[in-house]
């Protein structure tokens, strides 16, 4: 079960779980009258790939495989590929059997790399110790949803009877302003949230919803705004 | 010839030019890399199943197969609805006016997010463009090519332009006490108005 610690306008903190909503039904692939099954499939074999077929037969190949397929080993194409271990090659196309070195690199919108940095683990922040928090910054619905693209959204649940009077409280004080509001990590709200070990940071908005002793409590997660990029500026 | 989202409003048609607007074109964007012995970057393999052989990117396929094991080519496929009946196909929506309807933020909010499409609206309807002004918000049905489903799609303008959010609409929970959640299968100190979205 996922948990967040939160805290309401008035800075009462509980420990209460979320979920992430499922979307509703769509038709799946299928031919009528019959169980069809996806599957990943072996297409070539190393021989069969690009480099390989040049080394062998010169650049221009294509005569070599309308007459006798060499790029088809009839013994292993078409073979299920199933999950399988992941490996590293080196830039040499060799089998690494030392974990490889991790850099993490920042590149600017206009494609040009600003940094390379050793990785840090960044933790989950939203069931730290200090709850995610209120941060008073509101603002109507109608202008969060024309200002930042939201890409996900939890519903937060209650686990009791106390929890439940927590989160209808804070449900119905927002569906009655019929604002969001930001929420925040960390000291003073000031940080994004990140709700699992390494995971994308986002702004959370929290929406309220009361329907009488029913209640839906929606955290609208956002990583960009909707805004024009510099490359299509009007010029 | 590029396609266009042509919506109508109140009768009139209005055209839009879009491309797609991803996060790494606003702000910067991390990744990790692996690097070798000699700082140069890693290729990712897979190791067959039964170890004999290294796969490499361009060496797989995938697709559908029936009971028999016989390749059913996607021109066969259908959808196939929760009730297991064939779903209707859906033609695309580029290039034919789609019917715009207004509605309230919380329609927006219903959905997650897909994608969002930056609009070139030269070609738009006066009346419209001022009803978006105004903030006014409006569905209309997207699909970028024929198939069985059909996703929302949501248009809008602010300060920065007129955009159409493509999303998936979700099944928001209601609570209540009798039912609890259950066990599932699972900066800087500033008091800035402006939101730093760049996050690390």
């Amino acid at each position: 079960m996922r948990h967040i610690h939160i805290a309401n306008a008035a800075g009462r903190n509980a420990t209460v779980t979320y979920i992430g909503p499922a979307t509703e039904p769509t038709p799946r692939p299928g031919l009528p009258g019959h169980q069809v099954r996806f599957r990943r499939y072996l297409l070539c074999v190393p021989e069969g790939l690009h480099p390989a077929m040049q080394a062998a037969h010169g650049d221009d190949y294509a005569h070599a495989l309308i007459d006798g397929d060499p790029e088809i080993d009839i013994e292993k194409v078409g073979r299920e590929v199933n999950p399988v271990a992941r490996v590293f090659l080196s830039s040499k196309g060799e089998v690494m059997h030392a974990v490889p070195t991790l850099i993490e690199t920042i590149t600017d919108p206009d494609g040009t790399e600003r940094d390379r940095r050793e990785p840090k683990d960044q933790p989950s922040n939203i069931t730290a110790d200090l709850p995610v928090t209120w941060t008073g910054k509101t603002m109507s619905k109608r202008d969060a949803v024309r200002r930042f693209l939201f890409t996900r959204t939890v519903a937060l649940r209650h686990t009791d009877g106390l929890s439940f009077d927590f989160l209808h409280a804070m449900a119905k004080e927002l569906a009655d302003s019929g604002e969001v509001v930001l929420m925040g990590a960390g000291k003073g709200g000031k940080q994004p949230l990140v709700l699992q070990e390494n995971g994308s940071p986002y702004r959370g908005f929290l929406e309220g919803r009361v329907d009488g002793e029913r209640f839906a409590l929606l955290m609208h997660l956002s990583h960009m705004e909707l805004k024009r990029p510099a490359a299509k500026d009007k010029k | 010839m590029a396609r266009s989202i042509i919506v109508s409003y109140q009768g009139k048609p209005s055209t839009f030019g879009f491309s797609r607007v991803s996060r790494n074109q606003l702000y910067a964007s991390r990744k990790r890399v692996p690097l070798d012995a000699d700082g140069q970057p890693c290729q990712r393999a897979e190791l067959s199943d039964d170890g004999s052989m290294l796969i490499v990117s361009g060496m797989t396929g995938q697709g559908y197969f029936d009971e028999s094991d016989h390749w059913v080519p996607s021109d066969q496929m259908v959808g196939i609805d929760a009730s297991g009946n064939k779903a209707p196909l859906h033609s695309a929506t580029l290039d034919t006016p789609q019917e715009l309807t207004e509605v309230e933020p919380e329609a927006l909010l219903d959905c997650s997010s897909d994608g969002v499409y930056l609009l070139d609206d030269s070609q738009i309807d006066a009346g419209l463009q001022k009803e978006l002004k105004a903030g006014k918000l409006f569905r209309f049905p997207f699909a970028a090519r024929s198939g069985y489903r059909t996703d929302a799609a949501f248009l809008l303008a602010n300060d920065h332009g007129t955009f159409a959010i493509i999303g998936s609409e979700l099944q928001i929970p209601w609570c209540e006490l009798e039912k609890p959640a259950v066990e599932l299968d699972e900066a800087d100190d500033e008091d800035d108005d402006d939101l730093d979205f760049e996050m690390f």
